[in-house]
């Protein structure tokens, strides 16, 4: 192994220029251009009117509540699996935790629609007791559900990583200093487990910002979000250059989003690796 | 007392993880197709899925392009893991800059903008544009998890190998893909999993109706619940959950018997 | 005089504008045992690296035989590396890794299991073919690293700080092994420390070097007994330094006195001199006349003799003395010395 191996580096650079560089440089053209193919801002100017600021606002507020939700179910989860003492028990936790983040998101998703649709198990559990049917799917609620569902185990795992490796010495050492157990948590335990909540909120914030597909299966055509609306402008208006200015808006406020989050904390990349 | 509380919290929590899951499964083997009603346990869905070509046809794709984007993202971001380690630190810095865009940026905008570079150079999409989608977010991950391993390497076993007579390619041959290896194994694990798991980035990049059995199923589920499609769902599910447990318990007994870590 | 295997004219390394190995030139003979010893940082490694041929000098040459190797890679070279950490392969067991080179070259299985018994016999592993190398304590992966680059029978054996891990009841040990080991297989070794008792007990010769510059070159015993200059005497032991003139050949004034010596009044335009004595080559007696008379400030016990330090009465100048003897604090004594026992430098 020499310097001049260096040149097996080279095809995946090439690989990169066309398939990751390009492509996102495709997208600012299109979104700055229009159909003819003349730079336009058109694109922008009509994604600032009130019916798609609306989209993208309700896309973040979905997305913001359900990061909420899933820090507040899952750090006590993170919490209560890293506590347990027995290594055995606590790494089974963790795996019935963390497993489905290996099935499917279109599955897990498919899978409330059983339980919450007008044919699901609820609605048949309702009319056995004769109680009046209520309309579970296809409503934001349906949707935020979706997305803690779907997005949880990414709140608890990082989480969970951190504080495992927490010192038990540093909550010990607070308790001889006086510290009452909840004031080693609030003072010890938490500031040292933010780097994992920071992963967390990011690894759940952004899948939930970007999703088409858990809006399109239990939202219904109603409940759009700024994934349906690019979905859409691809896949359905073929309007490629409106679709392209969306994406771009999305993913600037993304990287914007993670750039702030990466303020609190210089290691979340490196936990992002270890996730990955 | 706390530990009572602590478990039902935890069971809960897994209920609601799984209740879902379990729910859709026990449905796919539900005869009555309408309604949350118990009809009888049939296998009748599951007879009706292998007979369906467009799954077969699906299941053929999703299988077809995981193992092709695993052995070429594996081959091909081990071979560059270990060109881009001999950069120095700038040049390094750029390329893995780069290489970690497919990972943060969100699945649709990755999906999209491939979409708009096949359009571009008028590639017509299909099995092909899949398959080069899939291999563009897989060696990411590959590289990920083989570089630490490269930069974890003692320095002085490549020089010792050199010392030994050993020449370039005989070093990385015999000592180098020996030392990295358990990063290339998760690697591959990842891209495999990655690929079979794919929705998003299929949706934008496949075409002439190549479809996967998640592109089948979110067409499927649009119109609907459907019961073929618990029993795809159930199978799909327990071949995932059987795949890791194969992976877990072959990564315990190598922990035991050489210590080594997966 | 043996042949000479290897040769440094001129050698230079710079990594940057850093200049490491400053135009060196030394000569290694057949089967000599060689250390290069210097403090840590002056560029031993990296001489030691530009022979292996995992660096290339910046200018000047190094030759094998008479012939030039500089641009040669490491794996065609005749040489082999013991590295500070072992560098065992962590995936093979202890014969995969001694047999690696004769892999390599695609030898016979009979022959390189003959081979890799030899070599376990030599360094008296013999038995632990087929044990883990993290199952091995660092003296026997030590042994293995030794093994491991004799497989290929290397014109050179180059060792870089190899003791340094180990610990100093097992380094000693090693010491004498690895001498033990180099008289068998009648080899060059190259030896790299920072450790001045080392290089003494093993070295057929040391190389001192500070800086990236040699200071001296010579046999332990001249190194000790005449060190060249200030530096070397400190290096080697420690030393008592005193500033002198020469007053003529054989005589030499220090602190007030004259005293005889066994060197020449050298051709220098200045007499100025350092004198250096070894604290063992002083007595403590009484106050006389010819010795040096001051106070006894302090007394260690060193395990095998007191470390005494006894202020001189005109210049405050405070000697080292390793003795036997007990003296007791604040005694006047005298320091008797004899001609030879005085070594003369230049001024620094
Ligand atoms: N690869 C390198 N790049 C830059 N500087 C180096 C490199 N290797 C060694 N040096 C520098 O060269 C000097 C001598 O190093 P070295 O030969 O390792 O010394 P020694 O082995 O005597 O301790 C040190 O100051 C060190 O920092
Ligand atoms: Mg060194």
């Amino acid at each position: 192994m020499n310097k001049n191996m260096r040149v097996l580096g080279l095809p995946y650079v090439v690989w990169m220029l066309i398939f990751i560089c390009l492509p996102i440089l495709l997208l600012g053209v299109y979104s700055f251009t229009d159909n003819t193919g003349n730079f336009s801002l058109e694109n922008f100017k009509s994604f600032f009117t009130p019916i798609y600021i609306r989209i993208l606002l309700n896309s973040l507020y979905l997305a913001f509540i359900s990061t909420v939700i899933c820090f507040i179910l899952g750090y006590p989860v993170a919490y209560m699996i890293a506590k347990i003492p027995a290594e055995k028990k606590r790494n089974t936790f963790l795996l019935l935790f963390i497993l489905p983040m290996w099935m499917n998101f279109l599955l897990r998703t498919y899978s409330w629609m059983t339980l919450l649709g007008n044919n699901g198990l609820i609605n048949a559990l309702l009319q056995a007791l004769s109680l009046p049917q209520l309309n579970l799917l296809y409503n934001s609620g349906a949707v935020l559900l979706g997305m803690v569902y779907n997005f949880l185990p990414f709140m608890i795992y990082p989480i969970y990583s951190i504080l495992i490796k927490i010192d038990e010495n540093y909550i010990t050492a607070a308790g001889d200093l006086g510290a009452n157990p909840r004031q080693a948590f609030t003072k010890i335990t938490f500031p040292l487990s933010i780097p994992g909540v920071i992963t967390g909120i990011t690894m759940v914030f952004m899948p939930a910002v970007s999703t088409f597909v858990i809006p399109s299966l239990l939202g219904g055509g109603q409940n759009m979000l700024i994934g349906n609306l690019i979905e859409q402008q691809l896949m359905q208006a073929g309007n490629w250059h409106f679709g392209s200015a969306a994406s771009l808006i999305m993913m600037t406020i993304i990287l914007l989003a993670m750039q702030f989050m990466n303020r609190f904390d210089k290691t979340q990349q490196k936990n992002m690796e270890m996730l990955a | 007392m706390k530990k009572v509380l602590r478990n039902v919290y935890l069971y809960l929590m897994l209920l609601f993880l799984y209740a879902p899951i379990l729910v859709l499964m026990v449905y796919s083997f539900n005869a009555s197709k309408s309604r949350g009603q118990w009809g009888g346990f049939t296998l009748e869905w599951y007879r009706r899925l292998f007979m369906d070509a467009n799954i077969q046809s699906a299941l053929y794709y999703t299988v077809m392009i995981a193992i092709l984007a695993t052995i070429i993202s594996t081959i091909a971001g081990t071979v560059s893991s270990i060109g881009i380690f001999l950069y120095g630190n700038k040049a390094q810095k750029v390329m893995l800059n780069v290489n970690y865009i497919p990972v943060i940026n969100p699945d649709i905008v990755t999906g999209v903008s491939m979409m708009i570079l096949f359009a571009f150079v008028s590639m017509r999409q299909g099995f092909a544009t899949m398959l080069i989608a899939h291999i563009t977010f897989c060696i990411p991950y590959v590289i990920l998890s083989v570089l630490p391993k490269l930069r974890q390497m003692d320095v002085n076993l490549i020089e010792a190998a050199m010392d030994l007579g050993a020449r370039p390619m005989q070093i990385i041959n015999k000592v180098v893909l020996a030392e990295i290896r358990p990063g290339i194994i998760t690697g591959a694990l990842f891209a495999f999993t990655l690929s079979i798991d794919d929705f998003v980035i299929s949706f934008f990049t496949t075409g002439s109706g190549v479809s996967n059995l998640s592109i089948y199923v979110y067409s499927m589920a649009k119109r609907g619940i459907s019961p073929e499609i618990n029993a795809l769902s159930t199978l799909m599910i327990l071949t995932v959950t059987l795949l890791l447990f194969i992976i877990n318990r072959r990564s315990n007994k190598k922990t035991k018997t050489t210590g080594e870590r997966i | 005089m043996k042949k000479t295997i290897i040769e440094a004219r001129n050698l230079y390394k710079e990594f940057g504008k850093n200049a490491v190995v400053k135009h060196i030139n030394f000569t290694i003979a057949e089967n000599e045992f060689v250390t290069f010893l210097g403090p840590s940082g002056c560029g031993k490694t990296t001489i030691l690296r530009m022979i292996a041929g995992f660096e290339i000098p910046t200018s000047g040459q190094i030759f094998l035989y008479d012939k030039v190797i500089n641009d040669i890679p490491a794996y065609l070279r005749p040489l082999n590396t013991v590295f500070q950490n072992y560098a065992l392969f962590p995936h093979m067991d202890v014969f995969e890794n001694i047999a690696f080179s004769m892999r390599i070259k695609k030898q016979e299985a009979k022959a390189i299991e003959a081979k890799v018994a030899e070599l376990l016999e030599v360094v008296n592993l013999s038995g632990y073919e087929q044990r883990d190398i993290a199952s091995l304590s660092g003296g026997q992966q030590q042994r293995v690293a030794i093994a491991r680059a004799l497989a290929n029978d290397p014109k050179v054996l180059l060792l870089d700080e190899p003791l340094s891990a180990l610990d100093l009841k097992m380094r000693k040990e090693m010491q004498i092994e690895l001498k033990k080991i180099q008289r068998e297989v009648k080899k060059t070794f190259i030896y790299v420390t920072h450790d001045q008792e080392e290089a003494l007990t093993l070295s057929d010769k040391i190389i001192v070097l500070n800086h990236g510059e040699i200071q001296q070159s010579g046999t332990p015993i001249d190194i000790y007994n005449e060190p060249i200059n200030t530096f070397v005497a400190d290096f080697i032991g420690e030393s008592n330094i005193i500033d002198g003139t020469m007053t003529k050949d054989f005589e030499v004034e220090f602190l007030g006195k004259r005293f005889l010596c066994v060197d020449k009044r050298p051709s220098l335009e200045t007499d100025r001199v350092q004198v250096v004595i070894r604290p063992e080559d002083i007595e403590i007696g009484q106050c006389l006349e010819h010795t040096i008379n001051g106070v006894v400030t302090s007394i260690v016990f060193k395990g095998v003799h007191y470390e005494i330090i006894v202020q001189c009465s005109e210049s405050e100048y405070d000697f080292m003395i390793h003795t036997t003897d007990y003296h007791e604090i604040n005694k006047h004594v005298g320091l008797d010395f004899g001609p030879d026992d005085i070594h003369i430098m230049k001024a620094g």
